[in-house]
């Protein structure tokens, strides 16, 4: 949700989505985990967490999270699988996109989610072979989960889409510069230079 | 610039655009109008043009027209501009953008065209179609519509292009290949098994032979020796996984092997992209990922339920590949050095490096056109962004130039100069001779051309010396043919000189030109003529002839009869055969129907005045057969059965010492099955050689070095072959 507000704060169109089963976020102890369905709202979350104890939820900055949260949008959504039911906003919530999966990029921050992404897609291309033509690049940009690696790693993926969004605006304007496709591979190598300690992984997927 | 007229027409054209997504009864109306602004035209308005196809692209590609009905009624009418904006315009420096538009709608319209082609036949639309489709497949996978530098850099250059075409040659198979069950929806799954066996100019088996040798060059993408970029390698995958759902039957096999075989590790970074490491290293992290996934949905999703054995093959694997990620990310990203450790995977990558390196590639920059009109682009060999480029030699004093270039030229290879030199030449002549890129005139159907003429540009006024092209339109006056052949003009009578008599060494050099031209033919593309002519010559035995109508084989008929039957001199004979063969060696697998065609007609003009059916053990036959084997069998994969077996099987004639050149491969681990499975197919279906094929069994049974397997392997054909 950090890379979420940085996106959102410099300009770009973005959605925000979890890939499990439900979120989870730390309990009152470490073996009872608050866990909530997708699309409960961030005040709700809040509601609850003012229940239980406040200091744990304070130092461990659950709190603070949930807070920001209701600032970027109503309530944390699921990745819109294939063949699964809907566990995400109404439409009318993102009037930009034309549809779920209206994405020109997908950036994960964890490969587990890289690959649940990837894999999504490719199910899509084998279930329903006449709807997947459209191109999307998927990224994963590895953070740690916890409140530092998050300010951190949103600026690195902040870097990536500066630098695609760049370089596609060039193609677009200079046409005898290199197709923009063409300049990714570059484009990646010089991020990863930049960002040692965050492996990034790459596909090209059709949706 | 874009002008003010140009911005209201652009206005126009996108509130019709809205228009017809927003009430489809304006559709077809809107799209007529828009595909005859677009050809009305002229190609260097990009932008009016792009605005045209995208709102085509949207209402096909992106199926903002919803209904499928009126989608298909309507996709007949961009046939016409995709043959104006791909095949017209080839030689005018296509757009990128709007190449790669145009094959997203092809894609898009593909099967509802060919629907339309069922249901109401249309020869000629479908003639014009059909040449559209034949000249993008022909293009793959080169750079186009960039141009080019060198086979292995092409291949991560227009990528966007290159994705498009792979996504168009999916379309195309899943349309020609017949459909697994009764069509019971149309909408998503258009093939050939709608074709009435009456249809007039659709034939079932020429669609699905074309579709079979498309999927099979995808397969051949995947398998070749060279790193493929990212976005190339999951296009792929995620094309064959939709052809995995609808034509199971002709991929399920060779893609669930190639998931499981494929190894990033093996494959060789392009030979002018090696020092950049760290982008090599990240495109083969990212390969394995996709392939990772790939496991994990064969594996999760059950498409693995019924073979235990290979489940677990796939576990393997899995596992595997989570390890290999988890050390790569200990030792860290950035850390390129320790990459390939393994001597084994060293000295694979070493054999497959060599045999590339005979494809004889040694500039970055091996375009034979300059990309403008200046001597650096005719000159420059080296990679466009290379600091080298900005280099101004003249700043350097004379003296210390001249030392620079004896230096150079005592050093350079003579292959190497003369490649370059070539290259140089090459530019020079297209330069003066080709068209210009900035095409400026209208569409005319192809019934109606307007004509070519030569004329002066204002541009060659000024810089003096250079004519150009021009396209123009109607009848324009004799005057303007360029008066720069005036200069050419003979006064006087002129007697042409007896030409000299060829040296011994004019001749060969001059046969290695007459071999690289015929050589040069087999990369075009040939337009197959149907008329009747060819089989009724056939009829009348005397009429026989080799080559009634020029097809993709014919240089090699020729070349192959002009080394056995047309030359008196061996040595010129032996040149030709030697370079055909170097050609093969090249890309062998790709070239077998070729190398069949030669080997058979060598043999056949050994035999035919003797009186037996043996060649001579020294003769040209075994001699190239012998090499033929010794440079295909090393570098056979699994996948390469067909290749093989068909090989095998089509060579007129077998003995002992080129069977048994298949033991390496039953004693490869990894190959032994195409090895035994090529011993099967020549004991079962080519008796002649069924003792050798035996012998050969025999000896690797009582070959003290063989290992149990490759016995117990032996044991079973022998006991079943030759109970005795």
């Amino acid at each position: 949700m950090e890379a979420h507000k940085v996106l959102k704060d410099a300009g770009y169109t973005v959605r925000s989505y979890g890939t499990g089963t439900s979120v989870r976020l730390p309990g009152p102890t470490i073996d009872q985990p608050n866990v909530f369905e997708f699309g409960t709202p961030y005040t709700k979350i809040l509601e609850k967490l003012n229940t239980q104890d406040l200091k744990i939820h304070k130092a461990n900055g659950v709190l603070d999270m949930t807070k920001r949260n209701i600032g970027i949008k109503k309530a944390p959504e699921r990745w819109p699988y294939y063949n699964q039911p809907p566990q995400r906003l109404p439409p009318s919530e993102y009037p930009e996109f034309e549809n779920e999966l209206d994405f020109q990029v997908v950036i994960t921050c964890e490969e587990r989610c890289f690959d649940s992404v990837v894999e999504d897609y490719f199910s899509r291309n084998y279930f329903e072979p006449s709807q997947t033509q459209q191109p999307v690049h998927c990224f994963n940009v590895e953070i740690r989960d916890e409140h530092r690696s998050a300010l951190a790693g949103a600026q690195a993926i902040l870097d990536l889409a500066r630098m695609l969004s760049d370089a596609h605006a060039k193609s677009l304007q200079d046409f005898s510069a290199p197709p923009f496709e063409d300049k990714i591979p570059d484009i990646i190598t010089e991020w990863q230079q930049n960002h040692p300690v965050t492996p990034v992984l790459y596909a090209l997927c059709y949706h | 610039m874009t002008t003010e007229l140009d911005s209201k027409q652009l206005d126009q054209l996108k509130e019709a655009e809205k228009l017809a997504f927003d009430n489809p009864s304006f559709f077809e109306q809107i799209l007529d109008t828009t595909i005859s602004i677009c050809l009305g035209t002229p190609c260097n308005e990009f932008r009016l043009q792009y605005q045209c196809l995208s709102f085509i692209h949207k209402a096909f590609f992106e199926k903002k027209i919803g209904s499928f009905e009126l989608r298909s009624q309507q996709s007949v009418k961009v046939i016409q501009l995709l043959d104006y904006l791909i095949i017209r315009n080839e030689e005018r420096s296509p757009n990128y953008l709007i190449i790669q538009k145009c094959i997203d709608i092809l894609n898009a319209t593909y099967d509802l065209i060919f629907m339309q082609m069922v249901q109401n036949p249309n020869e000629d639309e479908w003639e014009r179609l059909s040449d559209v489709r034949d000249y993008l497949l022909s293009q793959w996978p080169s750079s186009y519509p960039l141009q080019p530098y060198n086979p292995e850099t092409d291949l991560s250059r227009s990528i966007a292009c290159k994705t498009s075409l792979i996504k168009l040659m999916g379309k195309i198979i899943q349309v020609q290949l017949p459909a697994s069950s009764s069509v019971n929806d149309i909408e998503h799954d258009i093939s050939v098994s709608m074709i009435k066996s009456n249809h007039p100019f659709l034939l079932n088996s020429n669609l699905s032979s074309q579709a079979q040798n498309l999927l099979d060059n995808l397969f051949a993408v995947l398998n070749d020796d060279v790193l493929l970029p990212t976005g190339i390698f999951t296009t792929i995958m995620s094309t064959m996984m939709t052809l995995f759902k609808s034509r199971p039957k002709f991929l399920s096999n060779k893609f669930i092997m190639f998931i499981l075989a494929y190894e990033s590790q093996l494959k060789i970074e392009p030979r002018f992209e090696r020092e950049e490491k760290l982008k090599m290293k990240l495109t083969k992290r990212f390969n394995d990922r996709v392939d990772k996934c790939l496991i994990s949905i064969l594996l999760n999703k059950g498409f693995l339920a019924k073979d235990p054995g290979l489940r677990t093959r796939f576990e393997n694997k899995f596992n595997y590949l989570l390890d290999k990620a988890r050390d790569e990310r200990q030792r860290g990203i950035l850390n390129v050095d320790d990459d390939d450790d393994d001597p084994e995977v060293k000295e694979i990558k070493k054999q497959k490096i060599e045999a590339i390196q005979r494809n004889n590639m040694l500039f970055y920059n091996e375009s034979k056109i300059a990309r403008s009109h200046d001597y650096k682009s005719i000159y420059n060999l080296i990679k466009p962004n290379d600091q080298l480029t900005e280099f101004d030699m003249s700043t350097i004093p004379t003296d210390i130039l001249v030392s620079m270039v004896v230096t150079a030229l005592q050093k350079v290879s003579v292959a190497k100069l003369v490649k370059g030199l070539t290259i140089v030449f090459d530019r020079y002549k297209d330069l003066t001779t080709n068209t210009d890129s900035a095409f400026q005139g209208l569409y005319i159907p192809s019934t109606n051309e307007g004509s070519l003429k030569r004329k002066r540009t204002d541009d060659d006024d000024k810089d003096g010396a250079r004519t150009r092209m021009k396209t123009d339109v109607g009848n324009e006056t004799s005057n303007e043919i360029d008066d720069a052949y005036s200069d050419d003009e003979l006064k006087g009578e002129f007697l042409v000189p007896v030409p000299r008599e060829f040296s011994f060494n004019n001749k060969k050099e001059h046969l290695g030109f007459i071999i690289s031209n015929f050589i040069k033919l087999s990369a075009q593309k040939v337009k197959q003529n149907k008329s009747n002519l060819d089989s009724s010559m056939q009829q009348n035995a005397l009429d026989k002839l080799a080559i009634s109508s020029w097809n993709d084989e014919s240089w090699v008929k020729i070349l192959s009869r002009l080394a056995t039957r047309g030359l008196a001199n061996d040595e010129l004979a032996n040149c030709m055969r030697k370079s055909i063969f170097n050609y093969f060696k090249d890309d062998m697998r790709n070239r077998i129907d070729e190398v069949i065609e030669w080997l058979n007609e060598e043999y056949y003009s050994e035999i035919r005045d003797g009186t037996g059916i043996q060649p001579l053990r020294d003769g040209h036959y075994m001699t190239y057969c012998a090499f033929t084997l010794d440079n295909l069998i090393p570098f056979l994969e699994s996948s390469d059965r067909k290749i093989f077996i068909r090989l095998m099987s089509e060579l007129p004639y077998l003995d002992k010492s080129l069977i048994s050149k298949i033991r390496s491969l039953c004693k490869d681990p990894v190959r032994s099955k195409l090895g035994f499975q090529s011993l099967l197919y020549l004991i079962m279906f080519r008796p002649p050689v069924l003792h050798d094929c035996l012998g050969l069994l025999t000896d690797m049974l009582n070959d003290t070095s063989s290992d149990d397997a490759l016995k117990k392997e032996c044991s079973t054909y022998l006991k079943k072959y030759s109970p005795q």
